[in-house]
């Protein structure tokens, strides 16, 4: 069974990140889901106190928050998915302290500069925007979703879907609602 | 000039921080007015998106510390960033603090200049191309002129930029400011 982590970095419950998560949640039926939504949890910055670096595999972390518990996940599961707000043209802070938090995985020394135990995971970025210049969005999103690498992906898919700036608007978007079913069926793919 | 240097790495004595320093150096030796913002020591709750402050016809929900930035974020002349490059990006702390310019962002459009620092471990040009796409935007939509891009390659430890004449140019740079 497929081991899927759903991570939604919006502080906006039933907003458009809500909405894409509990879709693959309800698709991923078959699957191992793990739902992480990081306004109902604690989880700190990383503070680059430098405790998990100079490891052979992934260690964890000093802090003793939300976030910690969900490492040993990161490094096991077979499939991410960040659904996240855009902020001031990038993911929101949120979804940073996220990805920051991934620095128990970085060994230079390994392949992808991860000490991760299981390469190929699958990772998806997806942001959601009221407007702005989307083709920088698109190009920021494929950028920012080559960090999962750090934590074991190596098949990365980046989205953003705009013009939703409404609490829920996605759901009048029937293109988009096609695009998070292939994604659905991308993370159960083999 | 009123000149207020935002930093955002948790280290208080490691490279960007020495950017920060070596650069508020410069601007107070020109005669500017410094205040500084240590976002990685500070308490800012990230932006909800809830739009109550309405782009700042109501205060944030939120009482922490962007109670006492906001002002000096309004007066300030010179806007001064200074990140550590975490994941091709600012640090979160950093960009938690400019999540919550929801109220203040309309006002602070057009008439100011910025200033961004950064450092990192990498060499590697590709590793800040995201942060400079972004300061792209920023200047665009925010309609401020640039005053000095500085990205110190090849940092990873106070050591290693003491090493550098990065310092000497974040002083030069904050010497320069007119």
């Amino acid at each position: 069974m497929k081991k899927i982590l759903l991570v939604d970095s919006s502080p906006r419950k039933d907003g458009n990140s809500d909405v894409i998560v509990s879709l693959l949640a309800q698709q991923l039926k078959d699957a191992e889901v793990t739902m992480f939504k990081m306004r109902e949890h604690k989880c700190n910055p990383c503070l680059a106190c430098g405790w998990c670096q100079g490891k052979d595999t992934v260690a964890g972390c000093v802090q003793k928050d939300d976030f910690t518990t969900i490492i040993p996940l990161l490094d096991t599961c077979d499939g991410i998915v960040m659904a996240t707000p855009i902020y001031n043209h990038q993911i929101n802070s949120q979804a940073k302290l996220f990805i920051e938090r991934f620095y128990p995985f970085f060994n230079f020394a390994k392949k992808n500069m991860s000490n991760t135990t299981k390469y190929g995971k699958k990772a998806a970025l997806i942001c959601s925007c009221w407007g702005g210049p989307i083709d920088i969005y698109q190009k920021y999103a494929a950028w920012t979703v080559e960090n999962f690498k750090q934590m074991g992906a190596e098949e990365l898919k980046s989205f953003v879907f705009n013009q939703i700036p409404g609490r829920g608007d996605i759901k009048q978007h029937p293109e988009y609602l096609e695009q998070i079913r292939k994604i659905g069926q991308w993370l159960l793919a083999e | 000039m009123k000149v207020l240097v935002i930093t955002g790495s948790a280290h208080g004595k490691g490279t960007s921080a020495l950017m920060a320093d070596e650069f508020i150096r410069g601007a107070k030796d020109a005669g500017h007015e410094v205040e500084r913002f240590d976002a990685g020591k500070a308490k800012v709750h990230g932006c909800i998106g809830c739009n109550h402050c309405e782009y700042g016809k109501n205060p944030c929900v939120f009482r922490d510390d962007m109670d006492g930035l906001n002002p000096k974020m309004l007066e300030a002349d010179v806007i001064v960033l200074a990140s550590p490059v975490y994941y091709w990006g600012l640090s979160s702390q950093l960009k938690a603090v400019i999540d919550r310019w929801q109220p203040t962002v309309f006002s602070m459009q057009g008439h100011k200049k910025v200033v961004l620092l950064t450092t990192q471990a990498s060499n590697e040009d590709w590793v800040v191309k995201p942060v400079d796409a972004w300061y792209k935007n920023l200047l665009r939509f925010m309609e401020w002129e640039d005053a000095g891009r500085l990205a110190a390659k090849g940092v990873m430890t106070r050591a290693d930029i003491e090493a550098t004449d990065y310092p000497q140019q974040a002083y030069v740079l904050g010497t320069q400011l007119h």
